[in-house]
Protein backbone atom coordinates (compact mmCIF):
# COMPACT_ATOMS: atom_id res chain seq x y z
CA UNK A 1 0.00 0.00 0.00
CA UNK A 2 2.84 2.52 0.68
CA UNK A 3 4.61 1.64 -2.24
CA UNK A 4 1.20 2.35 -4.48
CA UNK A 5 0.51 5.72 -2.64
CA UNK A 6 4.29 6.99 -2.90
CA UNK A 7 3.96 6.45 -6.71
CA UNK A 8 0.64 7.85 -7.00
CA UNK A 9 1.74 10.95 -4.88
CA UNK A 10 4.73 11.33 -7.25
CA UNK A 11 2.86 10.89 -10.42
CA UNK A 12 0.17 13.90 -8.66
CA UNK A 13 3.24 16.18 -7.62
CA UNK A 14 4.82 15.48 -11.23
CA UNK A 15 1.39 16.30 -13.26
CA UNK A 16 0.18 19.16 -11.12
CA UNK A 17 3.57 21.31 -12.14
CA UNK A 18 3.90 19.90 -15.39
CA UNK A 19 0.07 21.22 -15.61
CA UNK A 20 0.48 24.87 -14.32
CA UNK A 21 4.12 25.01 -16.59
CA UNK A 22 1.68 24.09 -19.59
CA UNK A 23 -0.99 26.87 -18.49
CA UNK A 24 1.92 29.61 -18.45
CA UNK A 25 3.39 27.96 -21.65
CA UNK A 26 6.51 26.65 -20.28
CA UNK A 27 6.84 23.64 -22.25
CA UNK A 28 10.30 22.91 -21.34
CA UNK A 29 9.42 22.90 -17.67
CA UNK A 30 6.95 20.87 -17.46
CA UNK A 31 8.75 18.36 -19.59
CA UNK A 32 10.97 18.59 -16.72
CA UNK A 33 8.33 18.26 -14.25
CA UNK A 34 7.09 14.94 -15.90
CA UNK A 35 10.87 13.82 -16.11
CA UNK A 36 12.02 13.98 -13.19
CA UNK A 37 9.02 12.16 -11.57
CA UNK A 38 9.50 9.46 -14.44
CA UNK A 39 13.03 9.24 -12.55
CA UNK A 40 11.95 9.14 -9.62
CA UNK A 41 9.61 6.41 -9.87
CA UNK A 42 12.23 4.37 -11.90
CA UNK A 43 14.36 4.90 -8.89
CA UNK A 44 11.94 3.17 -6.97
CA UNK A 45 11.04 0.48 -8.19
CA UNK A 46 14.65 -0.25 -8.78
CA UNK A 47 15.00 -0.07 -4.77
CA UNK A 48 17.88 2.27 -4.90
CA UNK A 49 17.15 5.71 -4.90
CA UNK A 50 20.11 8.23 -3.43
CA UNK A 51 18.22 11.15 -5.31
CA UNK A 52 15.24 10.93 -3.69
CA UNK A 53 16.03 14.31 -1.94
CA UNK A 54 17.44 15.60 -4.41
CA UNK A 55 13.94 14.98 -6.36
CA UNK A 56 11.94 16.40 -3.67
CA UNK A 57 14.16 19.60 -3.67
CA UNK A 58 13.97 19.83 -7.76
CA UNK A 59 10.08 19.60 -7.19
CA UNK A 60 10.26 22.55 -3.93
CA UNK A 61 12.21 24.47 -7.00
CA UNK A 62 9.48 23.88 -9.47
CA UNK A 63 6.84 24.87 -7.01
CA UNK A 64 8.71 28.60 -6.13
CA UNK A 65 8.66 28.61 -10.26
CA UNK A 66 5.27 28.34 -10.59
CA UNK A 67 4.49 30.72 -7.60
CA UNK A 68 6.91 33.26 -8.88
CA UNK A 69 5.01 32.80 -12.55
CA UNK A 70 1.93 33.58 -10.34
CA UNK A 71 -0.03 30.19 -11.08
CA UNK A 72 -2.97 29.14 -8.71
CA UNK A 73 -1.44 28.54 -4.99
CA UNK A 74 -3.64 25.93 -3.92
CA UNK A 75 -2.57 23.63 -6.95
CA UNK A 76 1.20 24.64 -6.09
CA UNK A 77 0.33 23.70 -2.47
CA UNK A 78 -0.77 20.39 -3.45
CA UNK A 79 1.81 19.90 -5.70
CA UNK A 80 4.70 20.83 -3.67
CA UNK A 81 2.95 18.73 -0.21
CA UNK A 82 2.54 15.48 -2.61
CA UNK A 83 6.22 15.85 -3.24
CA UNK A 84 7.16 16.12 0.58
CA UNK A 85 4.58 13.14 1.19
CA UNK A 86 6.20 11.02 -1.53
CA UNK A 87 10.21 12.24 -0.27
CA UNK A 88 9.09 10.86 3.16
CA UNK A 89 6.96 7.65 1.95
CA UNK A 90 10.52 7.22 -0.24
CA UNK A 91 12.43 7.08 3.15
CA UNK A 92 9.67 5.46 5.26
CA UNK A 93 9.76 2.33 2.96
CA UNK A 94 13.87 1.31 2.87
CA UNK A 95 13.15 1.68 6.84
CA UNK A 96 10.27 -1.04 7.42
CA UNK A 97 10.98 -3.31 4.18
CA UNK A 98 13.07 -5.72 5.58
CA UNK A 99 10.39 -6.01 8.45
CA UNK A 100 7.47 -9.36 7.74
CA UNK A 101 4.14 -8.80 6.34
CA UNK A 102 2.13 -8.84 9.32
CA UNK A 103 -0.21 -7.06 12.40
CA UNK A 104 2.61 -5.42 13.33
CA UNK A 105 3.52 -4.03 10.23
CA UNK A 106 0.16 -3.19 9.10
CA UNK A 107 -0.39 -1.59 12.71
CA UNK A 108 3.47 0.90 11.84
CA UNK A 109 2.19 1.99 8.32
CA UNK A 110 -0.80 3.01 9.67
CA UNK A 111 0.10 4.69 12.19
CA UNK A 112 2.48 6.65 9.74
CA UNK A 113 0.27 7.12 7.33
CA UNK A 114 -2.20 8.66 9.93
CA UNK A 115 0.46 11.26 11.11
CA UNK A 116 1.40 11.74 7.65
CA UNK A 117 -1.70 12.64 6.42
CA UNK A 118 -2.04 14.65 9.55
CA UNK A 119 0.94 16.42 8.57
CA UNK A 120 0.52 17.37 5.26
CA UNK A 121 -3.09 18.22 5.26
CA UNK A 122 -2.52 20.80 8.43
CA UNK A 123 -0.21 22.21 6.23
CA UNK A 124 -2.27 22.45 3.29
CA UNK A 125 -4.81 24.38 5.52
CA UNK A 126 -3.08 26.53 7.48
CA UNK A 127 -1.07 27.26 3.74
CA UNK A 128 -4.39 28.34 2.26
CA UNK A 129 -5.09 30.63 5.29
CA UNK A 130 -2.65 33.94 4.28
CA UNK A 131 -3.62 33.19 0.79
CA UNK A 132 -7.37 34.34 1.65
CA UNK A 133 -5.66 37.55 3.80
CA UNK A 134 -3.75 40.60 2.43
CA UNK A 135 -1.55 42.26 4.92
CA UNK A 136 0.59 45.03 3.63
CA UNK A 137 3.87 45.60 5.40
CA UNK A 138 6.35 47.79 5.11
CA UNK A 139 9.52 46.51 4.19
CA UNK A 140 11.40 47.56 7.63
CA UNK A 141 8.52 45.60 9.39
CA UNK A 142 8.90 42.76 7.38
CA UNK A 143 12.34 42.61 7.82
CA UNK A 144 11.98 43.01 11.41
CA UNK A 145 9.48 40.20 11.65
CA UNK A 146 12.66 38.29 9.37
CA UNK A 147 14.36 38.90 12.08
CA UNK A 148 12.93 37.83 14.90
CA UNK A 149 11.84 34.54 13.17
CA UNK A 150 15.73 33.97 12.77
CA UNK A 151 16.38 34.50 16.36
CA UNK A 152 13.52 32.06 17.38
CA UNK A 153 14.97 29.77 14.89
CA UNK A 154 18.10 29.77 16.02
CA UNK A 155 17.14 29.48 19.59
CA UNK A 156 15.04 26.67 18.64
CA UNK A 157 17.62 24.65 16.72
CA UNK A 158 20.31 25.72 19.46
CA UNK A 159 17.46 24.20 22.34
CA UNK A 160 17.53 21.19 19.82
CA UNK A 161 20.72 20.17 19.71
CA UNK A 162 20.88 20.88 23.42
CA UNK A 163 23.44 23.79 23.86
CA UNK A 164 23.43 25.89 26.95
CA UNK A 165 21.50 29.16 27.04
CA UNK A 166 23.68 32.07 26.75
CA UNK A 167 24.43 33.62 30.39
CA UNK A 168 23.13 37.32 31.18
CA UNK B 1 18.76 16.01 14.48
CA UNK B 2 19.63 14.48 10.99
CA UNK B 3 20.48 15.78 7.52
CA UNK B 4 16.98 15.43 6.21
CA UNK B 5 15.83 17.81 9.22
CA UNK B 6 18.83 20.00 7.96
CA UNK B 7 17.74 19.90 4.51
CA UNK B 8 14.11 21.21 5.22
CA UNK B 9 15.23 24.18 6.99
CA UNK B 10 18.01 25.03 4.47
CA UNK B 11 14.84 24.93 2.21
CA UNK B 12 12.73 27.18 4.20
CA UNK B 13 15.64 29.56 4.29
CA UNK B 14 16.31 29.72 1.21
CA UNK B 15 12.38 29.77 -0.31
CA UNK B 16 12.01 33.01 2.59
CA UNK B 17 15.18 34.68 0.68
CA UNK B 18 13.46 34.34 -2.79
CA UNK B 19 10.12 35.00 -0.96
CA UNK B 20 11.88 38.22 0.23
CA UNK B 21 14.09 38.63 -2.62
CA UNK B 22 11.23 38.48 -5.58
CA UNK B 23 8.69 40.41 -2.82
CA UNK B 24 6.34 37.05 -3.76
CA UNK B 25 4.29 36.43 -0.80
CA UNK B 26 3.58 32.97 -2.72
CA UNK B 27 6.67 31.73 -1.94
CA UNK B 28 7.12 32.54 1.32
CA UNK B 29 3.62 30.74 1.79
CA UNK B 30 5.28 27.65 0.48
CA UNK B 31 7.73 27.38 3.43
CA UNK B 32 4.04 26.96 5.93
CA UNK B 33 3.75 22.58 4.46
CA UNK B 34 7.76 22.66 5.64
CA UNK B 35 7.32 24.38 8.39
CA UNK B 36 4.84 21.84 9.57
CA UNK B 37 7.11 19.19 8.77
CA UNK B 38 9.71 20.53 11.05
CA UNK B 39 7.16 20.85 14.04
CA UNK B 40 5.65 17.52 13.57
CA UNK B 41 9.24 15.87 13.98
CA UNK B 42 10.19 18.36 16.63
CA UNK B 43 6.94 17.58 18.75
CA UNK B 44 7.26 13.83 18.16
CA UNK B 45 10.79 13.55 18.86
CA UNK B 46 11.41 10.55 21.03
CA UNK B 47 12.92 11.05 24.56
CA UNK B 48 14.71 9.19 27.13
CA UNK B 49 14.08 5.73 26.49
CA UNK B 50 12.62 3.32 29.27
CA UNK B 51 12.64 0.04 27.73
CA UNK B 52 12.08 -3.14 29.88
CA UNK B 53 14.27 -6.16 28.24
CA UNK B 54 13.84 -9.83 29.01
CA UNK B 55 15.32 -12.53 27.01
CA UNK B 56 14.47 -16.43 27.02
CA UNK B 57 17.38 -18.90 25.97
CA UNK B 58 15.63 -22.21 25.39
CA UNK B 59 17.63 -25.00 25.66
CA UNK B 60 19.79 -23.08 27.74
CA UNK B 61 22.36 -25.92 28.04
CA UNK B 62 23.13 -28.01 25.25
CA UNK B 63 25.63 -29.67 22.72
CA UNK B 64 26.75 -28.07 20.09
CA UNK B 65 24.90 -26.88 16.89
CA UNK B 66 21.71 -27.39 18.54
CA UNK B 67 19.06 -25.28 17.61
CA UNK B 68 18.29 -22.69 20.33
CA UNK B 69 15.45 -20.40 20.40
CA UNK B 70 15.68 -17.19 21.77
CA UNK B 71 12.84 -15.24 22.56
CA UNK B 72 13.55 -11.43 23.12
CA UNK B 73 10.68 -9.32 25.23
CA UNK B 74 10.72 -5.25 24.97
CA UNK B 75 8.05 -3.32 27.31
CA UNK B 76 7.92 0.33 26.67
CA UNK B 77 7.52 1.54 30.20
CA UNK B 78 8.13 5.40 28.75
CA UNK B 79 6.29 7.37 26.15
CA UNK B 80 4.64 6.31 23.21
CA UNK B 81 7.16 5.70 20.07
CA UNK B 82 6.34 6.15 16.59
CA UNK B 83 9.11 4.32 15.40
CA UNK B 84 11.65 1.31 17.30
CA UNK B 85 13.84 -0.40 15.81
CA UNK B 86 15.27 -3.43 17.74
CA UNK B 87 18.25 -5.27 16.54
CA UNK B 88 19.44 -7.77 18.64
CA UNK B 89 23.24 -8.39 18.15
CA UNK B 90 24.25 -12.16 18.36
CA UNK B 91 27.32 -12.86 20.33
CA UNK B 92 30.83 -14.00 18.62
CA UNK B 93 30.49 -17.83 17.45
CA UNK B 94 26.50 -17.90 17.79
CA UNK B 95 24.74 -17.67 14.26
CA UNK B 96 20.80 -17.36 13.21
CA UNK B 97 19.27 -19.90 11.90
CA UNK B 98 15.66 -19.05 11.45
CA UNK B 99 13.96 -16.05 12.23
CA UNK B 100 14.78 -12.15 12.11
CA UNK B 101 16.87 -10.92 15.07
CA UNK B 102 15.66 -7.26 13.91
CA UNK B 103 12.07 -5.37 14.11
CA UNK B 104 10.63 -2.20 13.23
CA UNK B 105 7.49 -1.70 15.46
CA UNK B 106 5.76 1.39 16.88
CA UNK B 107 5.65 1.08 20.01
CA UNK B 108 2.46 2.99 22.34
CA UNK B 109 3.02 3.47 25.89
CA UNK B 110 2.96 0.07 27.96
CA UNK B 111 3.10 -1.60 24.44
CA UNK B 112 5.40 -4.56 24.20
CA UNK B 113 7.31 -6.41 21.75
CA UNK B 114 8.67 -9.52 21.31
CA UNK B 115 11.45 -10.94 18.82
CA UNK B 116 11.65 -14.62 18.47
CA UNK B 117 14.75 -16.29 16.27
CA UNK B 118 16.91 -19.44 16.26
CA UNK B 119 20.59 -19.71 16.66
CA UNK B 120 23.59 -22.46 16.34
CA UNK B 121 26.20 -21.36 18.32
CA UNK B 122 29.83 -22.97 18.98
CA UNK B 123 31.41 -24.47 22.15
CA UNK B 124 31.23 -21.95 24.88
CA UNK B 125 29.54 -20.25 27.37
CA UNK B 126 27.69 -16.83 26.34
CA UNK B 127 26.13 -14.56 29.02
CA UNK B 128 26.35 -10.92 27.88
CA UNK B 129 23.93 -10.20 25.09
CA UNK B 130 23.22 -6.82 23.04
CA UNK B 131 20.52 -4.99 22.15
CA UNK B 132 20.86 -2.12 19.87
CA UNK B 133 17.39 0.19 20.10
CA UNK B 134 16.75 3.25 17.88
CA UNK B 135 13.83 5.24 19.06
CA UNK B 136 12.74 7.78 16.07
CA UNK B 137 9.94 10.25 15.29
CA UNK B 138 7.61 9.06 12.72
CA UNK B 139 9.63 10.92 9.97
CA UNK B 140 13.17 9.85 10.90
CA UNK B 141 14.27 13.90 11.41
CA UNK B 142 14.97 12.61 15.15
CA UNK B 143 16.93 8.94 16.88
CA UNK B 144 17.42 8.36 20.09
CA UNK B 145 20.27 5.03 20.26
CA UNK B 146 20.62 2.60 23.62
CA UNK B 147 22.47 -0.18 23.79
CA UNK B 148 20.85 -2.30 26.25
CA UNK B 149 22.67 -5.49 27.78
CA UNK B 150 20.70 -8.26 28.90
CA UNK B 151 22.76 -11.66 30.64
CA UNK B 152 20.67 -14.95 29.98
CA UNK B 153 23.10 -18.10 30.08
CA UNK B 154 23.53 -20.34 27.61
CA UNK B 155 26.24 -23.05 27.77
CA UNK B 156 27.05 -24.89 24.66
CA UNK B 157 29.24 -28.20 25.16
CA UNK B 158 31.08 -29.87 22.73
CA UNK B 159 29.22 -32.87 20.57
CA UNK B 160 31.02 -35.67 20.67
CA UNK B 161 30.91 -39.05 19.79
CA UNK B 162 29.99 -42.16 21.72
CA UNK B 163 33.17 -44.67 22.41
CA UNK B 164 33.54 -48.37 23.00
CA UNK B 165 34.49 -48.92 26.95
CA UNK B 166 37.91 -48.25 27.14
CA UNK B 167 40.47 -50.63 29.06
CA UNK B 168 42.80 -48.97 31.86
CA UNK B 169 44.60 -50.46 34.55
CA UNK B 170 45.71 -48.02 36.77
CA UNK B 171 48.21 -49.30 39.85
CA UNK B 172 45.86 -48.18 42.18
CA UNK B 173 41.85 -48.61 42.28
CA UNK B 174 39.52 -47.43 44.41
CA UNK B 175 37.40 -50.23 46.62
CA UNK B 176 34.05 -50.22 44.85
CA UNK B 177 33.30 -52.71 42.35
CA UNK B 178 33.77 -51.61 38.85
CA UNK B 179 35.04 -53.04 35.83
CA UNK B 180 38.96 -52.44 36.11
CA UNK B 181 41.02 -55.07 36.73
CA UNK B 182 42.60 -54.46 40.33
CA UNK B 183 45.91 -56.60 40.56
CA UNK B 184 44.51 -57.95 43.69
CA UNK B 185 42.73 -61.80 44.26
CA UNK B 186 38.87 -62.09 45.44
CA UNK B 187 35.98 -61.99 43.68
CA UNK B 188 36.18 -61.57 39.93
CA UNK B 189 35.59 -63.45 36.32
CA UNK B 190 39.42 -63.32 35.35
CA UNK B 191 42.03 -65.65 36.51
CA UNK B 192 44.05 -64.44 39.66
CA UNK B 193 45.49 -67.73 40.64
CA UNK B 194 45.50 -70.48 42.99
CA UNK B 195 45.95 -70.69 46.88
CA UNK B 196 45.42 -73.11 49.40
CA UNK B 197 41.86 -73.78 51.10
CA UNK B 198 41.09 -71.59 53.64
CA UNK B 199 37.89 -72.64 56.02
CA UNK B 200 34.96 -70.57 54.65
CA UNK B 201 35.83 -70.71 50.74
CA UNK B 202 32.99 -71.14 48.45
CA UNK B 203 32.75 -74.72 47.47
CA UNK B 204 32.23 -73.81 43.54
CA UNK B 205 35.65 -72.00 43.88
CA UNK B 206 38.10 -75.20 44.82
CA UNK B 207 40.51 -76.20 42.20
CA UNK B 208 39.73 -79.62 42.09
CA UNK B 209 41.71 -80.60 39.17
CA UNK B 210 44.83 -79.44 40.85
CA UNK B 211 43.58 -80.88 44.60
CA UNK B 212 43.17 -84.00 42.73
CA UNK B 213 47.08 -84.37 41.81
CA UNK B 214 47.61 -83.42 46.23
CA UNK B 215 47.35 -86.42 48.60
CA UNK B 216 45.67 -84.09 51.52
CA UNK B 217 45.50 -80.67 50.57
CA UNK B 218 42.10 -78.59 48.56
CA UNK B 219 43.45 -75.42 46.62
CA UNK B 220 41.16 -72.70 46.07
CA UNK B 221 41.05 -70.46 42.67
CA UNK B 222 41.76 -66.75 43.01
CA UNK B 223 40.06 -64.38 40.59
CA UNK B 224 41.21 -60.72 40.36
CA UNK B 225 39.18 -58.52 41.89
CA UNK B 226 37.50 -55.49 39.06
CA UNK B 227 36.84 -52.05 40.80
CA UNK B 228 36.55 -48.70 39.86
CA UNK B 229 39.73 -46.36 39.59
CA UNK B 230 40.27 -42.63 40.24
CA UNK B 231 40.52 -40.80 36.07
CA UNK B 232 42.18 -37.59 35.87
CA UNK B 233 41.38 -36.39 32.83
CA UNK B 234 43.97 -33.08 31.58
CA UNK B 235 43.49 -31.29 28.68
CA UNK B 236 46.13 -29.21 27.12
CA UNK B 237 44.76 -25.55 26.44
CA UNK B 238 48.13 -23.98 25.55
CA UNK B 239 48.21 -22.00 22.44
CA UNK B 240 50.80 -22.79 21.10
CA UNK B 241 50.16 -26.22 20.90
CA UNK B 242 47.28 -25.34 19.32
CA UNK B 243 46.31 -25.19 15.56
CA UNK B 244 43.34 -23.22 14.28
CA UNK B 245 41.63 -22.10 11.57
CA UNK B 246 38.68 -19.50 11.07
CA UNK B 247 36.13 -22.02 11.84
CA UNK B 248 37.89 -25.06 13.37
CA UNK B 249 40.89 -25.31 15.61
CA UNK B 250 42.77 -28.74 16.91
CA UNK B 251 41.55 -27.71 21.10
CA UNK B 252 37.98 -28.31 19.65
CA UNK B 253 38.58 -31.99 18.79
CA UNK B 254 40.52 -32.12 22.17
CA UNK B 255 37.48 -30.87 24.11
CA UNK B 256 35.19 -33.13 21.83
CA UNK B 257 37.76 -36.08 23.03
CA UNK B 258 37.66 -35.05 26.80
CA UNK B 259 34.01 -34.95 26.91
CA UNK B 260 33.50 -38.39 25.40
CA UNK B 261 36.16 -39.61 27.58
CA UNK B 262 34.65 -38.54 30.56
CA UNK B 263 31.24 -39.90 29.66
CA UNK B 264 32.91 -43.23 29.43
CA UNK B 265 35.01 -42.95 32.12
CA UNK B 266 31.76 -42.18 33.92
CA UNK B 267 29.93 -44.50 32.80
CA UNK B 268 31.92 -47.52 34.02
CA UNK B 269 31.58 -45.94 37.80
CA UNK B 270 34.90 -44.64 37.73
CA UNK B 271 35.82 -41.13 39.94
CA UNK B 272 36.97 -38.46 37.19
CA UNK B 273 38.34 -35.29 37.24
CA UNK B 274 39.22 -32.76 34.93
CA UNK B 275 42.19 -30.13 34.31
CA UNK B 276 42.63 -27.65 31.55
CA UNK B 277 46.10 -26.32 31.64
CA UNK B 278 46.24 -23.10 29.02
CA UNK B 279 45.61 -19.41 29.86
CA UNK B 280 44.79 -20.67 33.82
CA UNK B 281 44.27 -23.82 35.51
CA UNK B 282 40.76 -24.48 35.86
CA UNK B 283 39.61 -28.07 37.71
CA UNK B 284 36.74 -30.43 38.16
CA UNK B 285 37.30 -32.16 41.52
CA UNK B 286 37.06 -36.23 41.09
CA UNK B 287 33.33 -36.89 41.56
CA UNK B 288 30.82 -39.49 39.79
CA UNK B 289 27.99 -39.79 37.43
CA UNK B 290 25.67 -37.79 35.50
CA UNK B 291 25.87 -34.71 37.53
CA UNK B 292 29.90 -35.23 37.57
CA UNK B 293 30.09 -35.15 33.82
CA UNK B 294 27.24 -32.14 33.42
CA UNK B 295 30.25 -30.15 35.35
CA UNK B 296 32.95 -31.58 33.23
CA UNK B 297 30.84 -30.48 30.33
CA UNK B 298 30.65 -27.15 31.28
CA UNK B 299 34.30 -26.13 32.14
CA UNK B 300 34.92 -27.88 28.64
CA UNK B 301 32.40 -25.34 27.04
CA UNK B 302 34.08 -22.64 28.88
CA UNK B 303 37.63 -23.80 28.10
CA UNK B 304 39.46 -21.76 25.81
CA UNK B 305 42.87 -22.21 24.20
CA UNK B 306 45.19 -19.29 25.81
CA UNK B 307 49.21 -18.24 27.23
CA UNK B 308 50.56 -18.23 30.20
CA UNK B 309 53.98 -17.52 30.67
CA UNK B 310 53.95 -19.71 33.55
CA UNK B 311 52.37 -22.74 32.34
CA UNK B 312 53.96 -22.82 28.66
CA UNK B 313 55.26 -25.84 29.24
CA UNK B 314 53.83 -28.98 30.94
CA UNK B 315 56.30 -28.94 33.72
CA UNK B 316 54.09 -26.87 36.37
CA UNK B 317 51.19 -29.49 35.47
CA UNK B 318 50.01 -30.00 39.17
CA UNK B 319 49.83 -33.52 39.07
CA UNK B 320 50.13 -33.76 42.68
CA UNK B 321 46.07 -32.44 42.68
CA UNK B 322 45.36 -36.81 41.00
CA UNK B 323 45.21 -39.16 43.68
CA UNK B 324 48.66 -41.07 43.74
CA UNK B 325 48.74 -44.34 40.96
CA UNK B 326 45.91 -43.33 39.37
CA UNK B 327 44.91 -43.04 35.86
CA UNK B 328 45.86 -40.13 33.93
CA UNK B 329 44.74 -39.24 30.08
CA UNK B 330 45.93 -36.64 28.50
CA UNK B 331 44.85 -34.78 26.14
CA UNK B 332 47.40 -32.75 24.31
CA UNK B 333 49.04 -32.19 21.21
CA UNK B 334 52.31 -31.99 22.64
CA UNK B 335 55.17 -30.24 22.34
CA UNK B 336 59.00 -32.35 22.06
CA UNK B 337 59.77 -30.75 25.60
CA UNK B 338 56.84 -32.39 27.18
CA UNK B 339 58.35 -35.60 26.71
CA UNK B 340 60.48 -35.62 30.10
CA UNK B 341 57.11 -34.55 31.82
CA UNK B 342 55.29 -37.27 30.83
CA UNK B 343 58.04 -39.66 31.94
CA UNK B 344 57.89 -38.00 34.99
CA UNK B 345 54.49 -39.06 35.69
CA UNK B 346 55.13 -41.99 34.89
CA UNK B 347 57.99 -42.03 37.49
CA UNK B 348 55.66 -41.03 39.98
CA UNK B 349 53.87 -43.93 39.70
CA UNK B 350 50.41 -42.62 37.50
CA UNK B 351 48.96 -44.94 34.52
CA UNK B 352 49.28 -42.40 31.79
CA UNK B 353 47.13 -42.51 28.63
CA UNK B 354 48.31 -40.04 25.87
CA UNK B 355 45.41 -39.28 23.23
CA UNK B 356 47.31 -36.63 21.21
CA UNK B 357 45.45 -34.99 18.27
CA UNK B 358 47.78 -34.50 15.28
CA UNK B 359 49.06 -31.34 14.51
CA UNK B 360 51.15 -31.64 11.86
CA UNK B 361 48.56 -33.77 9.82
CA UNK B 362 46.05 -31.12 11.14
CA UNK B 363 48.22 -28.41 9.23
CA UNK B 364 49.44 -30.09 6.16
CA UNK B 365 45.71 -30.83 6.01
CA UNK B 366 45.03 -27.24 5.87
CA UNK B 367 47.75 -25.92 4.03
CA UNK B 368 47.00 -28.82 0.94
CA UNK B 369 50.59 -30.49 1.40
CA UNK B 370 50.07 -33.53 2.97
CA UNK B 371 53.93 -34.89 1.57
CA UNK B 372 55.86 -32.10 1.09
CA UNK B 373 59.42 -32.41 2.48
CA UNK B 374 58.82 -29.85 5.80
CA UNK B 375 55.70 -32.05 6.92
CA UNK B 376 57.56 -35.59 6.75
CA UNK B 377 60.56 -34.02 8.97
CA UNK B 378 57.87 -32.59 11.25
CA UNK B 379 56.09 -35.88 11.31
CA UNK B 380 59.44 -37.71 11.42
CA UNK B 381 60.42 -35.63 14.55
CA UNK B 382 56.74 -35.98 15.95
CA UNK B 383 57.51 -39.97 15.56
CA UNK B 384 60.46 -40.04 17.49
CA UNK B 385 58.73 -38.37 20.46
CA UNK B 386 55.78 -40.79 20.60
CA UNK B 387 58.10 -43.30 20.24
CA UNK B 388 60.28 -42.13 23.32
CA UNK B 389 56.68 -41.49 25.54
CA UNK B 390 55.94 -44.99 24.36
CA UNK B 391 59.05 -46.10 25.72
CA UNK B 392 58.70 -44.15 29.03
CA UNK B 393 55.62 -46.31 29.70
CA UNK B 394 53.29 -43.84 28.92
CA UNK B 395 50.08 -45.67 26.21
CA UNK B 396 50.07 -42.95 23.28
CA UNK B 397 47.08 -42.77 20.80
CA UNK B 398 48.27 -40.92 17.87
CA UNK B 399 44.85 -39.10 16.54
CA UNK B 400 44.71 -37.68 12.94
CA UNK B 401 41.59 -35.80 14.07
CA UNK B 402 40.01 -36.47 10.39
CA UNK B 403 39.78 -39.85 11.44
CA UNK B 404 37.01 -40.42 14.58
CA UNK B 405 38.21 -40.48 17.69
CA UNK B 406 36.08 -44.21 17.96
CA UNK B 407 38.33 -46.03 15.50
CA UNK B 408 41.51 -44.50 16.39
CA UNK B 409 41.24 -45.81 19.87
CA UNK B 410 39.42 -49.37 19.32
CA UNK B 411 42.95 -49.72 16.72
CA UNK B 412 45.04 -48.42 19.78
CA UNK B 413 43.24 -51.19 22.06
CA UNK B 414 43.60 -54.11 19.50
CA UNK B 415 46.92 -53.03 19.76
CA UNK B 416 47.38 -53.04 23.04
CA UNK B 417 46.08 -56.74 23.05
CA UNK B 418 48.74 -57.92 20.52
CA UNK B 419 51.73 -56.53 21.92
CA UNK B 420 50.83 -54.59 25.45
CA UNK B 421 50.85 -51.05 25.57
Amino acid sequence: MIRQLQFGLIGIAALVFAVLFVGSQEYVTAGAALVFGVIWIVLEVRLWNPLRTVLMIAFVGLAAANALEQASNSLILLGLIAALAAWDLSRFWPRIQEEEAGAAKTRLERAHLQKLALVSGGGFVVALIPLAIQISIQFVGLCLIALIAAVLLRAGIGSLRGEPKPEG
Amino acid sequence: MRSPFVVLLALIFALVLVGLAALNSSILVLTIPLFAYLLAAVWDRPEALRLKVTREVFPDYAPQDTPINIRLTLINEGAALDELVVRDVLPRGVTKSEGTTARVVTLPEGGSVEIEYTIEAQRGEYDRYEVQVYARDFLHFFEQAQSIRTSARLVIHPRYPKLDRIRIRPPQTRGFAGPIAARQGGVGIDFWGVREYQAGDPQRQINWKLSARSESELFTTVFEQERVADVGLIVDARERTNVSTGTDSLFEHSAKAAAALAENFLDDGNRVSLLIYGSGISRVFPGYGRLQHDRILKALARATPGFNYALDSLTNLPTRLFPAKSQIVLISALMPEDTPVIARMRANGYAVLVISPDPVAYEAALAGDPSGAATRLAQAERTLMLRQLRQSGAQVVDWRVDQPLESIIRQAMAQQLRVGW
